[in-house]
């Protein structure tokens, strides 16, 4: 049963992603700014010909039309397309970047837990503590300071500074590592170089830092409101009433139902996730989706960008699938 | 068993302190049904959360004592407090509805109860993943729900909350508040939730619970005629204190206090043909602004000056203790 209304779901998903590939590919056409302009621009003297004959290779020749046709066509059939400036395909340049984005959105989110979850259990238990006042003050910060800001300020202190974490990058110039998975920290850990692995680490916490900041300062304010409502119930008493310790009446009773309202917040977390990196990625020279993205916007690099975003929409759906299906398991109440 | 010495609990509020119980004297023994009977807001689920210790903030013991064979309760470290929590004394709460955890199992709220208080033993060296041990308290949570009456506890046991009926819930909670086989049994309006017919196999329970294993029981209630057919004792609380307290019979075939008497008359009865029925006029003080003197004097059909002066509770005959100035 619950499998059937899943694959309804994901059935669903199809022309909201129909939808996405339309929307991406008219708004790029009708950003300023020609892509073969772009290209030539660089490489000086050029003649007619050989830039009609670089539109007839990008299809750029033909009407709008057919040059949407072909694209739907090619992702139908899961071709994106070729890159106009790399001049490879486009699902082999994601393939090649999208591991450097999980792992850094992945380390933002359990970063972002990871502190948001005590934050705001202790806040709640401790309600106008100093405690839950600073970290409430230091949450508005979190939620109120923009990611570029954050992410320079961050670099300014810790890198150019104190020299406590690299500049930018995924790990250190030339360092050796033998990539199975793409993911640097997980490599390392594989293949037992310690070295590769601290480096990757190191490099990792800025941008993850910077990232999940907003997403830690929300999450935390929502566990800390909906443990404050939740510790008024009466079941909290129950459980206190039938001799348990306050560790577990908070953390058994308590949270497993503060986190129903949680787990929404996170979902829709996600999506801002998936906005903020391009900023934080550009910022850390971190070569990810989001970096792809940005300098594919720039260089018009239409069959980059359109399958760069249909990932991103993709990744959204996903999220929102795994949040809906995770609801059904925290909350009895509800069934997909 | 347990016995309570001019207790006092207050809510510290921001302005005025409300006094939810002031001076509260009173004796359960072994095997004793009590019926603490008021109306709504006069401090009775306080009483019985002032024994459990579970006040929520900003509820403070002011003075007294509550002892438990002999021991004062309110001294004890929180670790033996939680001890005797759920094993010794347990409650069942008020409103069933709101009071089972939404998001467990039914039959696995009453397992952690057992689990707590290590009902059974473990022979395993890694206890909490002893398989044996978990099926043996499952059995026992079954048995417990057959008890208080849940059809199909097979399959209910996997159930939430939100699948059972407020009956259901109600049992459930009872199961719960029996599986470690408490001495004492603290029950908040056990059946105002229920209709009549439930009501009736619910106090049933109560009562072979009380009769086959001498547990001592404290039933709340604001049903007068419900405590009358329950109960061997009666206590009355009006506005934090108590006004009347005796042995059933007396306190309702000869009651003394003036509001004890009003309770009476404003209770329908089904036998007599036609009765007039005479409700008390006026409503309950606000607990944090009570007048002076008697409490119950602004409503009371027999004021007279003497009321306005503090009165003491006495014993007129024998164990039958009045609190109203026409006895001083
Ligand atoms: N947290 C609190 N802060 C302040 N006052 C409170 C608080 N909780 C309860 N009170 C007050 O304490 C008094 C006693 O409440 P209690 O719940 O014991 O009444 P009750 O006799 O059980 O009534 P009912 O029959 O409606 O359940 C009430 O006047 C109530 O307003
Ligand atoms: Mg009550």
């Amino acid at each position: 049963m619950r499998f059937v209304k899943i694959l309804e779901r994901v059935l669903i998903a199809i022309p909201i992603m129909l939808g996405v590939a339309i929307i991406v590919f008219m708004f790029m056409r009708l950003t300023p700014g020609d892509p073969v302009d772009l290209m030539m621009g660089d490489s000086g003297s050029v003649t007619q010909e050989e830039e009609e004959a670089l539109r007839e290779e990008f299809n750029l020749d033909k009407p709008l039309y057919v040059q949407m046709g072909y694209f739907l066509s090619g992702m139908a059939r899961g071709d994106l397309g070729n890159s106009f400036t790399r001049r490879q395909p486009v699902a082999d340049i994601i393939w090649q970047t999208l591991p450097a984005t999980i792992e850094l959105a992945l380390a933002a989110t359990v970063l972002a837990l990871l502190i948001a979850m005590p934050i705001g259990i202790i806040s709640a238990v401790r309600q106008y503590s100093v405690l839950d006042r600073v970290a409430m003050g230091g949450s508005f910060l979190g939620i109120s300071m923009p990611n570029f800001w954050l992410g320079i300020v961050l670099i300014l202190i810790f890198a150019v500074k104190l020299k406590m974490f690299p500049v930018a990058g995924r790990i250190d110039y030339g360092m050796e590592l033998h990539y199975t998975t793409g993911f640097y920290v997980i490599d390392s850990i594989l293949t037992g170089n310690w070295p590769a692995f601290v480096s990757s680490v190191k490099h990792l916490f800025l941008p993850a830092v910077t990232l999940g900041a907003a997403m830690a300062a929300i999450v935390a304010r929502v566990i800390r409101s909906s443990m404050l409502e939740v510790l008024r119930q009466d079941y909290v008493i129950l459980a206190r009433a039938k001799g348990l310790n306050e560790f577990r009446v908070v953390v058994k009773h308590a949270l497993r139902n503060a986190l129903i309202p949680t787990v929404t917040v996170v979902g829709i977390q996600i999506g801002v996730l998936l906005g903020g990196n391009m900023i934080v990625e550009t910022v850390f020279g971190w070569p990810g989706l989001g970096r792809l993205a940005v300098d594919a916007i720039f260089s018009r690099d239409y069959p980059l960008v359109q399958g760069v975003v249909m990932i991103y929409a993709l990744t959204y759906v996903i999220a929102n699938l795994v949040v809906d299906v995770l609801y059904t398991y925290i909350n009895p109440k509800i069934s997909l | 068993m347990l016995e309570i010495e001019n207790l006092s609990m207050y809510y510290d509020t921001a302005k005025k302190p409300v006094k939810a119980i002031q001076n509260v004297s009173l004796k359960l023994d072994q095997g004793e049904i009590l019926g603490l009977v008021g109306e709504s807001g006069c401090g009775k689920s306080a009483m019985l959360l002032t024994i459990m210790r579970l006040i929520p903030y900003p509820g403070k013991i002011k003075y007294g004592q509550i002892k438990l064979d002999g021991e004062n309760i309110l001294t004890k470290p929180g670790r033996e407090m939680r001890r005797l929590r759920g094993q010794k004394i347990s409650m069942i709460f008020q409103d069933p509805m709101t009071t089972l955890n939404p998001v467990f199992k039914v039959g696995e709220q009453v397992r952690e109860s057992l689990r707590i208080h290590e009902m059974v033993a473990s022979n395993s060296s890694i206890p909490f993943l002893d398989g044996a041990r978990k099926r043996k308290e499952m059995e026992m949570v079954l048995k417990l729900m057959q008890e208080v009456g849940i059809p199909s506890e097979e399959s209910r046991y996997h159930e939430f909350p939100h699948q059972y009926s407020g009956g259901m819930q109600q049992r459930a909670l009872i199961a719960l508040a029996l599986s470690c086989r408490p001495d004492l049994l603290l029950a908040d309006e056990p059946t105002t939730a229920l209709d009549v017919t439930i009501q009736a196999q619910i106090m049933a329970l109560l009562k072979q619970i009380n009769q086959e294993r001498g547990t001592g029981i404290i039933l709340v209630t604001h049903d007068l005629a419900l405590a009358a057919e329950f109960c061997h004792r009666i206590a009355v609380m009006y506005a934090g204190e108590i006004v009347e307290m005796g042995k059933t019979q007396d306190v309702i075939e000869n009651p003394q206090h003036p509001y004890t008497d009003g309770l009476l008359h404003s209770i329908p009865k089904i036998t007599t043909q036609k009765q007039k029925l005479l409700p008390i006029m006026g409503t309950v003080p606000d607990l944090a602004d009570l007048p002076e003197g008697c409490s119950f004097y602004p409503r009371c059909s027999q004021a007279h000056d003497k009321c306005l002066c503090a009165v003491d509770i006495v014993e007129l005959l024998e164990g039958h203790q009045v609190r109203c100035a026409i006895y001083q």
